[in-house]
C-alpha cells in the first residue's frame, strides 16, 4: 500500500504570518515553482493576518473492503452505491468561510463550498480533493442559510397510490 | 302423427329457448366488457391526471422553494382533473410530499409522492472568488447520503478579473497536467481558464447567478454557555468557547459532534483535530481548521455547518500543515476511483460476463478479457444496439482502459482490505 502512495509536497498556501511579504511563505519547498510562490505572495499572503498553520499528520484507519466495494460496483452484494473511496476522508457538511477555502489531500466534502466573498479569496484542491454536492445541507438551515435561486429542483423518491381522500 | 309433431315443437322450443339463454349470456358478458373496458379506461386517465398534479407540484417548487398549498388544473385533451397538495417542511428540516387526487368520469385515483432536492439545482461549490485545483480536484454529487446514488455535481463562481476563475497548478512539479473532474456543469461569470485539463458534461463562462450564504449573526443569536476547554463527545446545548478572536486559540482534540439545534461558537482559531460531525452549526470567528477521518456516516442527513470569518482548512489525516504549506499524499488507488464516471455505477452491472470476477480481481480480468474478447463480453462492453443490451458508454469504457497501469494494484489493495 505505501509502495503505491506517492508523496507530494506542495505549494504553500494562505494564511502565513502578519509579517507579510511576498518571496514565498518558508523557504523549505525547494521543488515549489517560483511563479507559484509569487501568485501566493501578491494574491493570499498579504491580507492574511493569522499566523501561520501548523498540523501534523495522522493515522488514517481505512474502513473500506476492497473486495465488497468492487463486487457492489459491479452489482453485487445490494447496493452498488458507496460514497467512500479508497484512502479518501470525509467531511460532512457546508462549509463557508471570508477567506480561503482548502482542502489538502484526498478528501470528500460531502455537502459544499459556499463564500470565499473577500476580494482576493481562494477556493484551493490539493491533490485529489473532492466536493461531493449532498441537496440536503442546503436544507434545514432555515434563518442561518440565505441567498440561492428562488426555486427548488426536486426529484421523485417515493411514489404510490393511496385510498381517496 | 300428432305425437310426433308434438315432440317436434317442443324440441324446436327447447332449442330456442337453449339459444335465447346462450343470446342473453352473450349480451350480458358483452355488456360488461364494454363496462369493464371503459373503468379501465376512466381509471388509467384518473391516474394520469394524478401524476399530472405531482408534476404540477414539481413544477410550482421550481419557481418557488418554499411553495405549499393546493395546485389545481385539467388536462387539455381528457378534461381530467387534478387536485394536487403539497406539504413543504424541508427549510425545518422535514420531509416534501405532494398527494394528488385525478378525477375522470367520476373515477378518483390519488397518488402520494415524496419529493426530495435535487443535487441538479445545486452548486456544490459556489464561490465568489478564483478556484485553483494543485493537481486533481473533483466536483460530483449524490441523491443524498442515505441514498448516495450518483448525480450531476455543479462548480460556479462569480468571480471575474484580468485572471481566469479556473486556475490549474501543477505543484509536484513533475509533469502532472491538472485535471478538473466536474459530473455536472462548470460555470464562472468571468473567464474559465485553459491551465486544466477539464472534463465537465457542460461548461460556461459569463453565468452570473448568486450562490447559498450562512448568516452568521442569525448563526450566533440565542444564549451560549461559555466553556474554557472542549475536548470533544457531544454538544448538548449552544456553546462558545474562546476570548480573542485574533489571539485565542481552541484545539479539540477528540471528535466534537454537533447535534442538529446546537451551535457551537468559537472566538479565535479552532482547531478540531479530531473532526466535526452532525447537523448542527459552527461559528468561528477566525480561521478554523478540520481533520477528516475515513468514517462517512449515512444517517448523517445534513452535515454541519461550518462559518469561519478568516479561512478553512479540511485536511486528510496524512496531509500536513507545515507553516501553512500543505503536505499530502495521493493515494492512486483512491484517484482512480474519483474519475470514475457517473454512469458507471449503473452500466457495469448490466450484462455482466458470468467469468468477470466480482472482486478486486476484476480489472486484471478485464485488461485482458478487452483484448480477446469473447461474445459475453462483447454484449457487455458494446452492446447490441437495443435498449435491452445497451453497452458501455465511451466513458466508461476509457475508464476502465485506464485501469492498465494499476490493475494490479487496485487487486492488492482489495485484498488486503479485505478483512474490514
Amino acid at each position: 500500500m505505501l509502495a503505491m502512495i506517492f508523496t507530494l509536497t506542495l505549494q504553500p498556501t494562505l494564511a502565513g504570518g502578519s509579517s507579510g511579504g511576498g518571496g514565498g511563505c518558508g523557504g523549505s519547498s525547494a521543488a515549489v515553482p517560483a511563479q507559484n510562490n509569487a501568485y501566493i505572495a501578491s494574491e493570499v499572503y498579504d491580507d492574511y493576518a493569522s499566523a501561520p498553520v501548523n498540523i501534523g499528520s495522522t493515522t488514517y484507519s481505512n474502513t473500506l473492503n476492497g473486495e465488497e466495494y468492487i463486487a457492489q460496483l459491479l452489482g453485487d452484494g445490494g447496493s452498488r452505491f458507496d460514497p467512500r473511496l479508497p484512502g479518501y476522508s470525509y467531511f460532512q457538511g457546508l462549509v463557508q468561510a471570508e477567506n480561503h477555502v482548502t482542502i489538502a489531500g484526498q478528501v470528500r466534502v460531502i455537502g459544499g463550498i459556499t463564500g470565499a466573498d473577500a476580494a482576493d479569496a481562494t477556493v484551493n484542491f490539493y491533490g485529489g480533493a473532492m466536493v461531493t454536492t449532498n441537496p440536503y445541507a442546503y436544507l434545514g438551515a432555515e434563518d442561518s442559510l440565505v441567498g440561492g435561486p428562488p426555486g427548488l429542483l426536486t426529484r421523485i423518491k417515493t411514489l404510490e397510490e393511496i385510498p381517496n381522500p | 302423427m300428432k305425437r310426433s309433431r308434438g315432440i317436434a315443437l317442443i324440441t324446436i322450443l327447447a332449442i330456442c329457448a337453449v339459444l335465447l339463454f346462450i343470446l342473453g349470456v352473450g349480451l350480458k358478458l358483452g355488456g360488461n366488457g364494454v363496462l369493464f373496458v371503459s373503468q379501465v379506461h376512466k381509471r388509467n386517465v384518473a391516474l394520469s391526471a394524478a401524476e399530472a398534479g405531482v408534476y404540477e407540484a414539481m413544477a410550482a417548487l421550481a419557481n418557488n422553494k418554499s411553495y405549499s398549498g393546493l395546485r389545481t388544473g385539467t388536462l387539455a385533451e381528457s378534461k381530467a382533473t387534478y387536485r394536487a397538495r403539497v406539504t413543504n417542511s424541508l427549510s425545518s428540516g422535514g420531509s416534501l410530499a405532494v398527494v394528488s387526487t385525478g378525477e375522470f368520469g367520476g373515477v378518483k385515483r390519488t397518488l402520494r409522492a415524496e419529493l426530495e432536492p435535487d443535487a441538479l439545482g445545486f452548486d456544490g461549490v459556489s464561490v465568489d472568488g478564483k478556484v485553483y485545483v494543485f493537481d486533481q480536484g473533483y466536483v460530483n454529487a449524490i441523491a443524498s447520503p442515505e441514498n448516495p446514488v450518483a448525480r450531476p455535481g455543479n462548480m460556479h463562481t462569480q468571480y471575474i478579473g484580468a485572471e481566469a476563475a479556473y486556475q490549474g497548478r501543477d505543484f509536484g512539479e513533475d509533469g502532472t497536467q491538472p485535471l478538473v473532474h466536474v459530473t455536472g456543469g462548470l460555470t464562472s461569470n468571468g473567464s474559465l481558464g485553459n491551465t486544466y485539463t477539464r472534463t465537465a458534461r457542460t461548461w460556461a463562462s459569463g453565468v452570473n447567478k448568486a450562490g447559498y450564504r450562512l448568516d452568521p449573526v442569525q448563526m450566533q443569536s440565542g444564549s451560549f454557555t461559555t466553556v474554557t476547554s472542549l475536548l470533544g463527545g457531544t454538544l448538548s446545548g449552544n456553546t462558545e468557547i474562546g476570548t480573542d478572536p485574533d489571539t485565542s486559540v481552541t484545539k479539540i482534540p477528540n471528535k466534537l459532534i454537533v447535534p442538529k439545534g446546537v451551535t457551537l461558537v468559537v472566538n479565535g482559531r479552532a482547531e478540531f483535530l479530531g473532526g466535526i460531525a452532525g447537523d448542527g452549526e459552527v461559528v468561528v470567528n477566525g480561521d478554523a481548521i478540520i481533520r477528516t477521518d475515513a468514517n462517512f456516516d449515512p444517517n448523517t442527513k445534513e452535515g454541519v455547518k461550518v462559518y469561519a470569518s478568516k479561512s478553512v482548512f479540511i485536511t486528510h489525516p496524512e496531509a500536513e500543515l507545515e507553516d501553512s504549506k500543505v503536505k499530502a499524499q495521493l493515494d492512486p488507488i483512491g484517484d482512480y476511483f474519483a474519475q470514475m464516471p457517473m454512469e458507471a455505477t449503473v452500466e457495469l452491472a448490466i450484462d455482466m460476463p458470468t467469468s468477470a470476477p466480482r472482486g478486486g480481481a476484476f480489472f486484471t480480468w478485464f485488461n485482458s478479457a478487452v483484448s480477446s474478447p469473447d461474445s459475453e463480453f462483447d454484449l457487455w462492453y458494446n452492446g447490441d444496439g437495443t435498449d435491452i443490451h445497451p453497452g458501455l458508454s465511451q466513458e466508461t469504457k476509457d475508464w476502465l482502459l485506464n485501469s492498465d497501469p494499476i490493475k494490479n494494484d487496485i487487486a492488492n489493495w482489495a485484498s488486503s482490505t479485505s478483512g474490514l
